[in-house]
């Protein structure tokens, strides 16, 4: 596979579906897909143990939920990424909701559990919590909540995110440490634990 | 202001001051943040309460929820310091892999590894330099360089290797159809890479065929030497966790319970390797296991020896998607055909393998270089040190006994290991001839049918058979094909259509000769030896007799063909409880053997042995103990000490021994006998497994538990590789490793040993068979040692 840094039809195709073109969609599909499984399956197996969406579910909700909101306009391929970034964040928070109504007794469980998918990693983060506290920085410090979603929902890199924010690396670095801690610290407090 | 917007400033100014104390050196932060905040104590206090969240910050979310993939924008139009990238040639857990060229001489390629996450901290960006600088030091010949490295813009590290064009070692051997030895010696060159590495301190930690190419010119390139551990940012097990994810198909135990790496853990990889190499896939089937077992199962698995692994068809992955590949394409394509390829491995490369691949890293080789020279002197004739291994390594007060003895069998076993002894092979050529007899037969007397499949042999006898009408002209020639089909169908194990065919040849051979005639009493033995194999000992006593009283009639029980009615008569006595009977028929051969040949002889002594295996049988052990050192000295004065016939008696006197309760006179007869077996008839030999078990059943009652298991595993593995398949042996010995279990108090493993092995005993041998009411005994053992009931034992 030769790089080609920018994939210009990817770009071409959102800016085409942006502005109306659904048979555009349908030809991003399958250029896209391949990151989205990639990214789909790369989260599972870091996810926390147990996480029940199935790595195609998860890619076509994706989909379902992009087409749903085809008004947005997608400038670049950075900017399809974060709203990937968004729209992975809403699916996974769902997702965790949902799982933690049926563990106290209520609605349907989530979609099926790939095996391989069920164990991996150590590291567990509270999708829930996480969401809020995110949402409760975005209410005060909106850039360093973004710069968060993007990092960690969209897996831009800082070059990327500062990009897409328009802002040098050096303030994307900042602000992701600063925030970091932040979120941490709120965790940490909520939890009850300094 | 209203408190809320209050709170929001607060916040806010938080924030800020969080982010500008993040860019001052700790020393200066302090006073930077007294100044800063003023008299806000609260503000200060919360600045400095998360200033030491810091470095675990930079642990939280350092990974996105969902890994990118696709090219990364990052790289300034291909580039990573002075190389231009060409191509992806790869992905992992860790990052991506890049063909690449130097900028300023594009002849030069390279490859680079470019890390996904980057380096959060000085110590980490420090220790990654510091374990650069070992791994560029390390040149050999079959090692791919680390040319170069450094960081990225945005503080990823990147390491630049020698580029390597080749093929994984597994396909490499595949698609050139190398033989058993050209794979063992490519394994050989891989060892001698990874041992310079250890001789460097450097432990490679991801060996797989991926790692290992081979060059068109048939050289081994191992790359990512010890990459694993200079990307592991050490205080995370996120990445091994990771690691565990991608490659656990080759992980060692010790790797999987997440202890430390070390060069033995290399040695067990080389180890899978080897044995993908020689047997075509690994010895745990973990790609249809749940993934959530595979550490337990790569824990507890006891792999299969190769020679046996070989054997079974397996579906097996390749880039084209599953196929299913038969042991014979296996064979074909190595060694020439299986049974080459199974004999080729079985002995000392399957300790080789074993040995490597032991769960306890001190069991293995203590060094890769150990092993690499095992495997050259199994390649060069000599004996392996792995075949040591087992009895001498592990026993317990038992070995330390009879050390000496023991080394000297296990030496004689050794140095006789490489080719399939007499006896065995014997067995294996007759099934042979039986084989290309019935090719020849099956040419001979049919038509070619093209729409037939695969000639089985099976299926050549069965067509032959239906043949013999023609033959109607010819009524000798067809009972001898009777004959003849009917000791190929035995010596496959088809008892019951070797029975029907043999039955059916001596109806004729009667119609033929309806006289009393010795070839017709042979005839009548042999059909009844048959019926013995199919447990109907009352139909074989019936036509021992006929054939007995035949002899007598011609005034000839004392022939051949008398005493073989006469013997088989006492067997089948023996076999069905009638034991005064089987007696007298003993007594009887004894008289006329001492009559024929005189005291001191070898058919006398043949007859000694008969009468004392009876009196064995009865558990009468002190009249059978005369018999028998009677037997043991005749053979001993003509046959020497070194016979295998010898050892026949010493097993045999040994277990009568063991049944007066001395123990180790039983023991030095045991073993004494085991050693000269072994040395003269190889490890493989049913003989050798028939003395491991009775030596095994001694241990285990003297609570040797450890080597008891050792010869028993030994003697089932044995018994299990013999033709004909499915032996009553093999059901024998599975009991007395239920036995085992059991004094282990493995109950649950113990049970459907013991239940299952005297369920056999009791359809071959029948109920009252010695071996039988041994194993039934057994499952009244079990019981009272408190294992549940056993419904088969009811």
């Amino acid at each position: 596979m030769m790089l080609d840094a920018a994939r210009p039809e990817v770009t071409q195709l959102l800016d085409a579906w942006s502005a109306g073109e659904n048979q555009a969609l349908e030809q991003l599909m399958p250029l896209v897909i391949g990151d989205l499984r990639a990214l789909a399956r790369g989260y599972m197996a870091r996810e926390s143990p147990g996480h029940t969406l199935e790595p195609t579910a998860l890619v076509n909700e994706a989909f379902v939920r992009l087409a749903g909101r085809r008004n947005v306009e997608l400038h670049s391929r950075v900017h399809f990424f974060s709203v990937l970034a968004q729209t992975m964040r809403r699916i996974l928070v769902d997702h965790a909701r949902r799982k933690k109504a049926v563990r106290h007794g209520g609605g349907v469980p989530p979609v099926s559990l790939e095996e391989i998918f069920g164990v991996a990693a150590d590291q567990k983060t509270d999708v829930i919590a996480l969401d809020s506290a995110l949402e409760d920085l975005a209410s005060f410090a909106p850039r360093q909540s973004q710069v968060i979603e993007l990092s960690y929902f969209g897996g831009l890199t800082i070059e990327e995110i500062a990009l897409s924010l328009e802002v040098s690396p050096a303030t994307v670095k900042r602000d992701l440490k600063a925030a970091k801690i932040w979120l941490l610290h709120e965790l940490r407090r909520d939890r009850g634990q300094p | 202001m209203s408190s809320v917007a209050d709170g929001v400033t607060q916040r806010q100014r938080v924030l800020q001051i969080l982010a500008q104390v993040l860019d001052i050196p700790p020393p200066e932060r302090s006073g930077f943040l007294k100044r800063i905040c003023g008299g806000d104590v609260q503000v200060l206090n919360l600045v400095e309460e998360m200033l030491e969240l810091e470095d675990e910050a930079d642990r939280f979310l350092s990974r996105p929820a969902l890994p990118r993939e696709g090219p990364e924008i990052g790289l300034e139009a291909g580039r990573i310091g002075h190389y231009r990238l060409v191509d992806l040639l790869g992905r992992g857990g860790m990052g991506s892999v890049y063909r690449a060229v130097r900028e300023d001489d594009f002849e030069i390629e390279v490859a680079i590894k470019l890390v996904q996450a980057g380096l959060t901290t000085d110590a980490t960006v420090r220790r990654f330099e510091s374990e650069r600088q070992i791994l560029a030091r390390l040149e050999h010949p079959n090692i791919s360089r680390l040319l170069d490295g450094g960081t990225t813009a945005d503080g990823r590290p990147y390491l630049v290797m020698e580029y390597v064009d080749g093929m994984p070692i597994d396909a490499y051997c595949d698609a050139h159809q190398l033989s058993t030895r050209r794979r063992l010696e490519l394994f050989r060159q891989v060892c001698s890479a990874v041992a310079f590495a250890h001789q460097s301190l450097v432990v490679h930690r991801d060996l797989k065929p991926g790692n290992i190419l081979i060059t068109a010119d048939g050289v081994p390139k191992l790359l990512d030497f010890g990459i694993a551990k200079l990307l592991d940012p050490g205080e995370t097990s996120v990445t091994m966790a990771e690691e565990r994810l991608m490659t656990p198909r080759y992980a060692s135990p010790e790797q999987v319970l997440g202890e430390p790496i070390t060069a033995a853990s290399d040695i067990y990889t080389l180890g899978l390797l080897l044995f993908k190499l020689l047997v075509g896939r690994l010895p745990s089937r973990l790609e249809s296991c749940p993934f959530a077992e595979v550490p337990s199962r790569i824990c507890s698995d006891e792999p299969q020896r190769p020679s046996t692994a070989v054997a079974r068809a397996e579906e097996i992955q390749t880039p084209e998607g599953r196929v299913r590949r038969s042991p014979d394409e296996i064979g074909h394509a190595r060694d020439g055909d299986l049974g080459k390829l199974r004999r080729r491995l079985s002995g000392d490369v399957d300790a080789i393998v074993l040995k490597a691949l032991r769960k306890e890293p001190h069991h293995r080789y203590a060094s890769v270089e150990q092993l690499s020279q095992d495997i050259d002197r199994h390649l060069a004739g000599l004996p392996v040190l792995a075949r040591q291994g087992t009895l001498l390594y592990r026993g317990g007060k038992f070995v330390r006994r009879h050390r000496w003895g023991l080394a000297a069998a296990l030496t004689a076993v050794l140095l006789t290991a490489g080719f399939v002894l007499r006896e065995h092979q014997r067995l294996v050529d007759e099934h042979q001839r039986a084989e290309s007899l019935a090719k020849v037969l099956w040419n001979l007397i049919t038509v070619a049918d093209p729409d037939e499949g695969e000639l089985t042999t099976r299926r050549m006898l069965d067509r032959a058979h239906d043949q013999l009408p023609h033959l109607d002209g010819e009524p000798e020639l067809r009972v001898e094909i009777l004959d003849a089909l009917g000791n190929m169908h035995r010596r496959i194990g088809n008892y019951a259509e070797a029975r029907n065919l043999v039955a059916e040849s001596l109806d004729y051979w009667r119609q033929l000769q309806p006289d009393d005639d010795l070839v017709l009493a042979l005839r009548i033995n042999n059909l009844g030896a048959l019926e013995v194999e199919q447990g109907n000992y009352l139909a074989a006593e019936e036509l021992f007799r006929e054939a007995l009283r035949m002899c007598i009639r011609l005034g000839q029980e004392d022939s051949r063909e008398g005493l073989v009615s006469l013997n088989n008569l006492a067997t089948v006595s023996l076999y069905s409880g009638a034991y005064p009977e089987a007696e007298r028929f003993y007594r009887r051969i004894l008289e006329i053997r001492e009559r024929q040949s005189g005291r001191q002889s070898l058919e006398t002594a043949q007859a000694l042995l008969g009468l004392g295996a009876l009196h064995y049988t009865i558990g009468q052990f002190s009249d059978a103990e005369p018999l028998l050192r009677e037997a043991l000295d005749i053979r001993r004065a003509i046959l020497g000490a070194e016979h295998t016939k010898v050892a026949t008696v010493l097993d045999l006197l040994g277990s009568v021994r063991f049944g007066l309760g001395e123990f180790l006179e039983a023991e030095r007869l045991l073993v004494r006998g085991l050693e000269i077996r072994g040395r003269l008839l190889g490890g493989d030999h049913t003989h050798v497994a028939q003395s491991e078990r009775n030596l095994g059943l001694l241990l285990l009652a003297e609570g040797e538990l450890e080597t008891a298991r050792i010869l028993l595993t030994r003697a089932y593995a044995t018994w299990q590789e013999s033709p004909p398949p499915g032996h009553w042996r093999i059901a024998d010995i599975e009991s007395v490793l239920g036995a085992l279990l059991t004094a282990e108090g493995r109950f649950d493993e113990a049970e459907p040993c013991l239940r299952e092995g005297h369920q056999r005993l009791r359809a071959v041998r029948g109920e009252m068979a010695l071996h039988t009411r041994e194993a039934s005994r057994r499952i009244e053992e079990f019981q009272n040692a408190g294992g549940r009931p056993i419904a088969a034992a009811l």
